[in-house]
């Protein structure tokens, strides 16, 4: 009877500190580039400009100078 | 009672050993590295004040040539961004740069940087949502993150040494003369030459 009472009392206390690793690892993912991308996944993108070379960038412009008339 | 008393210490010692782990987990120990001594020369660049350098395109060569660009960690409040300085409201410019800095649009990339920059200015995906009066505004507000991201980039290509710095000097100071025009309420007519003159410049050095 002993016996079970201590097996179950180490299983018990391995499923807790099991719980505190992953949660530990989870706060720390959250505060790193994956809150980053996080943020930047919330909406399609499509919509908007792929400003990755410098063309993108200059038609970006062009294309809001008009705004400035 | 013996079985028991093995138990017992293998509990004991799994609570002992799994905190080990735990801590392991969260932490780790880079070894120290030796820390180079500065040599003269090191120490006379790091007292380099560009702040006091009159010429905005010398201080701009000498920020380059120092390496003070602090990779997007500048304090707006100490150091008054080039575009501010000559504006009748330079509260306003400072708290637009402060803005983008904090929404770390800067860090992304292709179209995620392009709806960070439109957010940041308080635009949606495009101009047609907002009242005209609204809409040239916000456009002057997206334009100037627009340059400063050509900024970035001609600053990372003189760090990389494909740009010399006199010429990532000359386009900085060309980029903060429209982005000046810009935020002075100068209209499309009289932005596009210097717009036209970047654009060469830029095209020569980084093709």
């Amino acid at each position: 009877m002993k016996k079970g009472i201590l097996i179950a009392a180490v299983i018990i206390a391995l499923i807790i500190i099991g719980i505190f690793i992953f949660s530990f690892n989870g706060k720390n993912a959250g505060n790193g580039e994956g809150a980053q991308k996080q943020i930047a996944a919330g909406e399609p993108t499509q919509d908007y400009a792929n400003l990755q070379t410098n063309n993108d960038i200059f038609n970006a412009i062009d294309e809001s100078l008009k705004f400035l008339d | 009672m013996k079985k028991g008393a093995v138990l017992i210490s293998a509990f004991i010692s799994l609570l002992l050993i799994f905190p080990i782990f735990v801590y392991a987990a969260g932490s780790s120990t880079i070894p120290p590295q030796p820390t180079p001594t500065p040599t003269i020369s090191d120490k006379a660049m790091e007292k380099k004040d560009c702040e006091s350098v009159t010429m905005r395109k010398e201080r701009i060569k000498c920020r380059l040539q120092n390496k003070v660009e602090e990779d997007g960690n500048i304090d707006y409040d100490v150091r008054v961004p080039e575009a501010c300085k000559t504006l009748r409201n330079p509260t306003a410019c400072i708290a637009l740069y402060k803005n983008v800095q904090s929404s770390q649009c800067y860090n992304l990339e292709g179209r995620d940087k392009d709806k960070c920059f439109k957010e940041t200015a308080g635009i949606r995906s495009n101009f047609s949502g907002l009242i005209p009066e609204e809409r040239a505004q916000k456009a002057r507000e997206y334009l100037v993150f627009l340059l400063y991201e050509f900024e970035e980039r001609i600053e990372d290509d003189n760090k990389k040494g494909l740009i010399s710095d006199d010429s990532a000097a000359e386009i900085i100071e060309l980029i903060t003369q429209i982005k000046e025009d810009i935020l002075s309420g100068k209209n499309r007519a009289e932005i596009m030459p210097k717009f036209n003159e970047l654009k060469q410049k830029i095209r020569a050095v980084r093709s």
